[in-house]
């Protein structure tokens, strides 16, 4: 027992390794920790996998809320954690995640045993129509779009899924070191840059929580564990393409609202449906990284880096190896959570005498080192054009998630057989 | 919910996992695999398998015995380093005896290589 609780701890630490330090993807330690087979107990090194996989979910969105912001014009544009970060409440935004990153294992944990009877037939469905979800989800990310923006959108995922296709036919680089590059480039560098040209500033932030209302809560959480179970267990999907689909469907709750029209309300209500959508994603992040796991006990298939080094460690999961890595889950999720708010406070705390501009300018250097060390000199040839796709979706005033075409269309083609 | 109350939820997770661990761990400790759903597929991961002691021998400090579980046999390798540590933990497992029924955990390998000899390395 005791050596299980050691490892637990040894996989907390690597998450928040991993969670905090840019380009250090969690597959990568997961398949370095699956190697090392040999010197230690493949099924404690599972349990330290599995427990750096969830800790890792909980930090993940530290440095991704709290770097790069830009001035309220471009705002309206970028993902709703810098919008929270600009409006002081940047605590408030990574607590939104980790509070549905909480809440999803919870329920995930306790129902279990009927996601186990459940994810078998449900995937057996699903399987043969993935291409269909996928371009059901991609129209429903394009189709929300004013006007022209629907052109911009139907572009910009089209030249996304472009240079998807250029990267996963032509193999250029790793995958981990590829997805990086093209993921900073579209997500992050066209974010710092902008925020470089409008001069951003970060005001002084608030520790201060709004309570979260049940209602609030269950639909988060909900929203959570539909999209982690649905795309943690089908073939090629993850939590990015999960995290669209709960956009879509937080974004449909915010146009019902819009209908009504009531001015006075609007700004509140964008503002609760991007605390909804942060705690949904925190959610998604954690439940795919449980539920890849449970893929393998339910239909032996590895649905993540780290579920592949635990396959490659132990193989089959047994229902007590699978009740084993629950509860290591389970605990790193508790820890996790109180360690996220608790260095957050701290972050946020400081962040408002720090000079900003300094801080994007070093982190531009920083990705654009990690581009060179990680991907060589074609590495520059990605970032550059995986960047300018990314600036032009808050330049045409259209959603940054439209770029998620990176790898929904070479995955729809890949299950239509082109 | 306040931010308090899901302080305590993370608490409360925590502790929910201690106990699924502690269950899964004393479960797993009696859980072992059958020698005839062993394969070479399985080389590298974590095994374990009871049976009766059919053969033994030690060299230089090494210990290697046969197990059989009434599915077929299977090799086992104790390498002088956990068995010295073992020892030094009150179990001995020098003076095992042939015919005594015994449990390996450990990975599996396969000696000699290319042989098609599956073996589990205790422990490992």
């Amino acid at each position: 027992m005791l050596d299980i609780l050691l490892f637990i701890f040894f996989g907390i630490g690597l998450g928040i390794f991993t969670g905090l330090a840019p380009g250090i993807h969690v597959n990568t330690v997961s398949i370095l920790l699956a190697s090392l087979a040999g010197y230690s107990n493949p099924l404690l090194l599972s349990i330290a996998i599995v427990s750096m996989a969830i800790t890792h979910a909980f930090f993940d969105f530290i440095p991704s809320i709290f770097l790069g912001a830009p001035d309220p014009e471009t705002a309206l544009s970028i993902l709703p954690g810098h919008k929270l970060l600009l409006a002081g409440r940047g605590y408030e935004a990574v607590y939104l995640t980790a509070a549905g990153g909480l809440t999803a294992i919870i329920a995930a944990v306790l129902l279990s045993p009927a996601f186990i009877l459940l994810i078998p037939p449900m995937y057996a469905a699903i399987r043969p129509n993935i291409a269909a979800v996928l371009i059901a989800v991609a129209s429903v990310m394009i189709i929300p779009e004013k006007g022209w923006g629907k052109l911009a959108a139907s572009l910009i995922f089209m030249a996304s899924g472009l240079l998807g296709l250029v990267q996963f036919r032509l193999p250029l680089l790793p995958d981990e070191s590829m997805l990086f590059v093209t993921f900073t480039g579209l997500f992050g560098m066209s974010t710092l840059l902008l925020s470089l040209r409008s001069s951003s500033f970060i005001p002084k932030q608030t520790l201060k929580t709004s309570p979260l209302g049940k209602r609030f809560i269950s639909s988060a959480t909900l929203k959570g564990l539909f999209s982690g179970s649905l795309l943690g267990t089908l073939p090629g999907m993850g939590a990015a393409e999960a995290a669209v689909l709960a956009q879509q469907l937080s974004f449909r709750s915010f146009l019902s609202k819009l209908s009504k029209r009531l001015s006075g309300k609007f700004i509140m209500q964008r503002i609760d449906s991007d605390r909804e959508f942060l705690m949904t994603i925190g959610g998604i992040n954690v439940a795919v990284a449980l539920f890849s796991i449970l893929s393998l006990h339910t239909i032996g298939r590895a649905r993540s880096g780290a579920a592949v080094a635990v396959d490659r460690l132990i193989g089959q999961v047994s229902p007590e190896t699978l009740l084993l890595l629950i509860g290591s889950a389970a605990i790193a999720a508790g820890i996790a959570f109180l360690l996220t708010i608790t260095l957050t406070s701290s972050v946020a705390n400081r962040l408002a005498r720090i000079n900003y501009k300094k801080l994007t300018v070093f982190t531009i250097a920083l990705l654009i080192s990690l581009t060179w060390l990680l991907a060589g000199p074609l590495g520059f040839i990605i970032l550059f054009a995986s960047t300018s796709i990314g600036l032009l979706a808050p330049l045409f005033g259209v959603k940054r998630s439209n770029c998620m075409g990176i790898l929904m269309l070479p995955l729809i083609l890949f299950y239509l057989g082109i | 919910m306040k931010e308090a109350t899901l302080k305590y939820a993370a608490v409360f997770c925590s502790i929910l996992g201690l106990a699924l661990v502690y269950i899964a761990s004393t479960t797993l400790s009696t859980a072992s695999i059958p020698t005839d759903r062993l394969s070479m597929r399985d080389i590298g991961k974590a095994v374990k398998v009871c049976g009766e002691i059919e053969s033994k021998r030690v060299s230089k400090g090494h210990i290697f015995f046969t197990l059989s579980d009434g599915y077929g046999n299977i090799n086992v390798a104790v390498f002088n380093s956990t068995a010295i540590r073992l020892n030094n933990t009150g179990t001995n497992l020098y003076s095992l005896k042939q015919g005594g029924y015994a449990c390996a955990a450990g990975r599996l390998a396969e000696y000699p290589e290319g042989s098609g000899t599956l073996e589990i390395i205790y422990g490992g």
